[in-house]
């Protein structure tokens, strides 16, 4: 009875201490006053797939036709390795000879490059825009969808030309009489804006493409392909441009697609202005995102170099 | 006169040492809990009654009328304040753009925003004393609290949204870190008459100046870095002063002490070379640096005390100018002024055993947090409780003290105002901001970018928070009078 006495008694002295202890508990935080919004935090993937109103009959290739392409280049920078993707939008004639061969013309309106470590490639229009006319060929094993395509490789030039453009060594010396002012802009080659104005570098590139698809409907083909990009850096302003980068081509990367913008054949028609043309400009308008272009992921750029 | 020369020399070589190695005196826990187990167990309060080493930071006046000692003692805190967060609203984040995002997205941030976090607790010894010269109108000590967790120690927190990228996550303004940092005073006294006494003294921060030359050569690998450090450790000292008062055959006691404003900081800049920006106006660049790793205000403590052979009574008023306090990043925290008071007794059990005990109240100068900034402070109920017993050795004394207290903090809600239109991140705003401005261009394209219309914002105390809990510590303390 006494030691229970005691500690009724002890419990009785500590009982202004444990009630004050209680009583400063943390309170629940509050809800706050800022409501919980619509849609998903993490950017916009919302856009939809580009248009397609058309149905599943024949392909017919003769017309002016939208093509998208994305490639992608890894960095490595501090023994890390990072991708940048490039999406480039361009207009493309098609004419099916009666072999049944399609002759591409292609026609660069927008190149657009994801920054490096927060540090953005901006490629002047003034530089797209004097980017070589390429010509083309593709196959189509048919013309109903489902049915293959395959382009020839074709190579794009920046500020060089070649013998053999596939071949042949590129140039360094800015001297070379095989390099120009592509862009017309008093240096030799183009010259590439980094870092919103933090430096420039002249530059002279070889592309290397060729693409793989399947007819989806009578107005897209989409797949895959190869691509290859050589840069020879001629001169840097200073700053970031002019380190030497490790950089390489991943494969299997590479991703197309190819959609009539006529308005024939039940296509979409980007003629906004209705001067029978379909202009770079309009393509720029309709833009890259209805292709859904995918965003940069650095695990792609840790396999073989 | 002998006997007292050796504490003389022990109390100037300690005092050299400590001041050498004063480091930082970042965390104020005499300030929080009052200095020393008397102090300690009358809720902070006792000052006109304090008298031995630990007067030299209550009321250095005081030392005139004790007995020359010197004292060592241990103290640890068990600290369960706690944060609370209130969940984030969906909505808010800046977009994932990958590589293109205009800020780092918010799935990386190093720490994860947790929904509880703790103030930690400290531990440390105090050491100190006081000599006479041999003369009753005349004391000279030095006071040194040191953690167990180490001299120097330097924290630094942002209160705002930048404090996403590091710990993401809130700190106690006062209860937190900054409790378990040296503590350096040193002080003297006289009593000119009978009944009044006059001391001063000084308290020591650590003051760093660090300037640096860097160079990076290569900026594919920003990690290689070579530096030229010059760095330098000083003290800012702040003044600690008071004057106290005996009348009444020294049974009505009362003092006044003030102690100045001190600022540990650490400022300077790094002069930074990176390859390839040679002949651009970045080449060099320069980092300014300034940080404030505790800023002790000024304080006015105005204490009385009633003594009888059997009791003596005990009254404190502190003010504190906290409206001065700077944070971490240098910045005026906007905090108030405060008025804080402390009640205390001591009761002689028997002719050797003392009991102690006191309550007192602290209200906090921190102000609804409801905008941008993210101070965590409670208002605090103070509880001392302690016992001394003394056993006298000739016509010398040892003291063993045991004390503690508990310091139950108010519970407190935090509600950021809601605003439709948040302005943007800068300089000088005050209100809850948005980190990407709706004018914000696709970095690639330069095309607006509808995600950034509205507020985005990772700010660690967003939407709200609250905040409770309750801090205990107890020690015990050894005092050798030793004349």
């Amino acid at each position: 009875m006494s030691a229970k006495r005691g500690l009724a008694r002890l419990v009785g002295g500590l009982s202004p201490i444990l009630l004050i202890v209680a009583s400063c508990s943390v309170p629940t935080p509050p809800d706050g006053d800022y409501p919980p919004l619509q849609g998903a935090d993490a950017g916009s993937d919302a856009d939809a797939a580009a248009a397609d109103t058309s149905g599943g009959g024949p392909l017919v290739a003769d017309g002016t036709w939208l093509m998208w392409h994305e490639t992608a280049t890894c960095v490595e920078v501090m023994s890390v390795n990072i991708e940048a993707l490039t999406e480039t939008l361009a207009v493309v004639q098609l004419q099916r000879d009666p072999g049944g061969v399609i002759h591409h013309t292609y026609r660069n309106c927008s190149i657009e490059q994801t920054p490096i470590v927060g540090v953005a490639t901006k490629i002047p229009q003034a530089v797209v825009d004097t980017i070589p006319v390429r010509d083309y060929i593709a196959i189509l094993d048919a013309d109903a969808v489902g049915s293959a395509y395959a382009t020839q490789v074709s190579i794009e030039l920046w500020g060089v030309k070649l013998a053999d453009p596939e071949l042949d060594v590129m140039p360094t010396d800015p001297a070379d009489p095989r390099i120009y002012d592509q862009d017309n802009d008093g240096k030799p080659g183009v010259t590439l804006d980094l870092g919103n104005g933090q430096c420039t570098m002249e530059v002279i590139q070889r592309g290397t493409f060729q693409w793989k698809g399947t007819i989806e409907s009578s107005t897209r083909i989409s797949g895959g392909g190869y691509n290859l990009t050589q840069q020879i850096v001629l001169h840097a302003s200073s700053g970031f441009c002019s380190s030497q980068f490790h950089t390489w081509n991943p494969p299997n990367t590479a991703r197309f697609a190819i959609m009539r913008a006529d308005g024939k054949s039940g296509a979409i028609n980007l003629d906004t202005n209705q001067d029978g043309v379909v202009s770079c400009e309009e393509v720029r308008a309709y833009g890259s995102a209805p292709f859904e272009p995918r965003k940069v992921d650095n695990k792609r750029c840790q396999g073989d170099q | 006169m002998l006997r007292s020369r050796r504490p003389i020399l022990v109390l100037v070589a300690a005092a050299a040492l400590l001041t050498v190695a004063s480091g930082t005196a970042r965390a104020d826990e005499f300030t929080a809990f009052g200095p020393g187990g008397r102090s300690v167990s009358m809720a902070g309060g006792g000052a006109a009654l304090l008298d031995d080493t630990y007067a030299i930071y209550a009321n250095p006046a005081g030392m005139a009328w004790g007995t020359p000692s010197v004292t060592v003692g241990f103290l640890g805190a068990m600290n369960r304040l706690s944060t609370r967060l209130s969940p984030r609203p969906s909505g808010y984040d800046a977009p994932d753009l990958g590589a293109s995002s205009a800020i780092i997205p918010y799935r990386y941030r190093i720490s994860p925003r947790h929904a509880e976090s703790h103030a930690p607790g400290f531990a440390g010894f105090t050491v100190g004393g006081t000599v006479s010269l041999g003369l009753k109108w005349l004391r000279f000590g030095v006071l040194a609290f040191i953690p167990t967790s180490g001299l120097g120690r330097q924290f630094t927190y942002y209160s705002d949204e930048r404090e996403q990228y590091f710990s993401n996550s809130l700190h106690y303004s006062i209860y937190g870190e900054r409790l378990s940092s040296q503590q350096t005073l040193w002080a003297g006294s006289i009593r000119p008459l009978p009944w009044l006494a006059l001391g001063g003294g000084m308290r020591l921060v650590m003051a760093s100046q660090s300037n640096n030359d860097v160079l990076v050569p290569s900026q594919a690998d920003n990690s290689v870095q070579h530096m030229d450090m010059r760095t330098s450790t000083g003290v800012d000292t702040a003044p600690v002063v008071s004057i106290a008062a005996r009348v009444l055959e020294e049974r009505l006691r009362g003092s006044i002490t003030w102690r100045g404003r001190v600022t540990s900081s650490i400022r300077g800049s790094n002069t930074v070379q990176i390859n390839g920006f040679q002949g651009t106006p970045q080449f060099p660049f320069s980092q300014p640096m300034a940080s404030v790793s505790e800023h002790l205000p000024h304080q006015l403590v105005v204490a009385t005390a009633w003594a009888e052979k059997h009791w003596k009574a005990t009254a404190d008023v502190t003010w504190s100018q906290w409206s001065s306090f700077r944070s971490d990043s240098d910045e005026l925290a906007g905090f108030h002024d405060t008025f804080s008071f402390a009640l205390g007794g001591e009761f002689v059990l028997n002719k050797n055993t003392l009991l102690r005990t006191g309550v007192g109240f602290r209200p906090s100068p921190v102000p609804d947090q409801t905008g941008r900034t993210n101070y965590v402070d409670n208002s605090m109920w103070v509880l001392g409780l302690g016992s001394a017993h003394q056993v006298a050795i000739g016509d010398q004394s040892l003291e063993l003290a045991l004390y503690g207290q508990l310091q139950a903090a108010m519970p407190r809600t935090t509600t950021k105002s809601f605003s439709a239109n948040a302005p943007n991140c800068a300089p000088g705003v005050k209100t809850v901001c948005d980190e990407l401005p709706d004018d914000t261009r696709q970095p690639t394209t330069g095309k607006p970018m509808p995600e950034a219309i509205g507020l985005q914002t990772g700010n660690p105390g967003f939407p709200g928070y609250s905040s409770g809990g309750w801090v205990a510590i107890g020690g015990v303390e050894l005092t050798w009078r030793y004349q």
